[in-house]
């Protein structure tokens, strides 16, 4: 079994958007209900305490920890600078290095929570999907308004200072194929970010993604290429466009540690409010990814994790991967998509990804043009 | 960082005729390639990067 290297730490369970895509409090897993609302003292301080066992006991010299949610602001300052104090000297004294990060909302960010940020180097991703129109169809308060202008608000303030400028590292934003690509692109380097990547929307063959009523169709792998060959014209290397860059590095040959593309076992752990562990929690759009196990109570080798079937599939890389995919010559890129995204009730994961026939046709195209650059 | 077997082989000349080149892309193709190398060459440099990047985290 790899071992696990990122801890997700779901600090707040609760959000104050309530966006329509959300893979926390829309799909299949429900039991957000049955959290508390934050994170207490003891369940973060058990968890740097195990984290840093584990990680000495793997000999891993660095481990990833990202606060998330729900909306991970909600936690409150205070908390926030406790926890981080916490997981900073606890890692510290056992020699492992933590390398924080945090993916808000960004409707609740001021200047005292980027001081913060900045004191504990913890790189801040801030999610909005394009301009004003395309963000408030689905990016809401519980009041139905929009929450575009405060997120704006956010970007701008931390483009605006040397210590926000050095913990922002750039915005997440799902796909919406209904939207122009370019004028999505354009809309986010108009606000100055140039670290961007794009998300499909966590469906499967359950619940279809717009415009995929037919598998074969490539309504995303057209709109994700608009953007690619944009930004190829626009030729700027202080663009940065995750998903594009992890691509055209496997094409290239150099693997890649992401979740989310080549054929490398997801090394991702969540640890829920109430301390409840979990596997990779977009997988909750599919199914229920609670592990049997609690970090107040369980090692994080237990057995009840080594032998969970989730966590099998998700550590199995290329082995987990369905026959069609295994074959298929793109396999070293694309890794069989998304594993949130292979679900379906009758094989579970033992299919390719929902939008195969779009990363299919993205990388052949990226393919296409990285060869035309050649001699 | 290891390497995989790629399904598009650059050869130094070919890096160094993009470097060249005013191509659409080609700044960006042969700084990604630099940038790759050197993680791939001086690994103590990235390891306090060693953890796995999450896709729903920027």
């Amino acid at each position: 079994m790899p071992n696990f290297t990122t801890f997700i730490l779901k600090v707040a369970s609760r959000c104050n958007l309530d966006c329509s895509y959300c893979y926390m409090y829309k799909l299949a897993d429900q039991s957000w209900v049955d959290q508390p609302n934050v994170m207490t003292s003891e369940t973060w301080q058990v968890s740097a305490n195990k984290i840093a066992s584990y990680a000495k006991k793997h000999q891993l010299s660095s481990v990833g920890i990202i606060l998330h949610g729900g909306e991970p602001l909600l936690l409150g300052k205070q908390r926030t600078e406790s926890i981080l104090t916490d997981f900073h000297s606890t890692l510290t004294k056992n020699g492992i290095r933590g390398s924080y990060g945090l993916q808000t909302n960004g409707t609740l960010l001021d200047e005292s929570w980027i001081d913060l940020f900045h004191k504990f180097d913890v790189h801040i991703g801030i999610s909005i999907d394009g301009d004003k129109d395309n963000h408030d169809k689905n990016r809401t308060y519980h009041s139905g308004q929009g929450s575009y202008s405060a997120v704006r608000k956010a970007i701008d303030l931390a483009n605006s200072s040397p210590k926000g400028k050095e913990i922002f590292s750039g915005i997440l934003s799902v796909i919406n194929i209904e939207s122009d690509p370019i004028m999505t692109l354009h809309s986010f380097l108009d606000m100055r970010v140039k670290n961007i990547d794009f998300l499909f929307p966590d469906l499967n063959y359950e619940s279809i993604p717009p415009g995929k009523e037919d598998f074969n169709n490539t309504p995303y792998g057209d709109w994700l290429i608009t953007i690619f060959d944009e930004y190829l014209k626009l030729n700027d290397p202080d663009i940065s466009i995750r998903m594009f860059e992890v691509l055209m590095s496997l094409c290239l040959g150099y693997q890649q540690d992401i979740d989310m593309f080549g054929c490398t076992p997801i090394k991702i752990l969540v640890i829920e409010t109430n301390g409840d562990l979990n596997a990779l929690d977009c997988l909750k759009a599919s199914v229920e990814t609670y592990l049997g196990a609690n970090i107040l109570n369980d090692d994080l080798e237990c057995s009840t994790i080594n032998h969970s079937e989730l966590i099998k599939i998700q550590a199995g890389g290329y082995q987990s991967l369905c026959s069609k995919c295994q074959k298929c010559d793109n396999v070293s890129v694309c890794g069989g998509g998304y594993l949130p995204h292979r679900y379906s009730e009758l094989q579970q994961f033992d299919n390719p990804s929902i939008y195969c026939a779009d990363i299919y046709k993205l990388i052949e195209h990226i393919k296409a043009k990285l060869s035309a650059m050649k001699q | 960082m290891t390497k995989i077997s790629p399904l598009v082989v650059f050869t130094e000349e070919d890096i160094n005729h993009l470097k060249s080149s005013s191509t659409s892309g080609s700044v960006v193709v042969t700084k990604l390639i630099e940038r790759l190398e050197m993680k791939l060459n001086d690994p103590d440099v990235f390891a306090h990067n060693s953890h796995q990047s999450h896709n729903r985290t920027r």
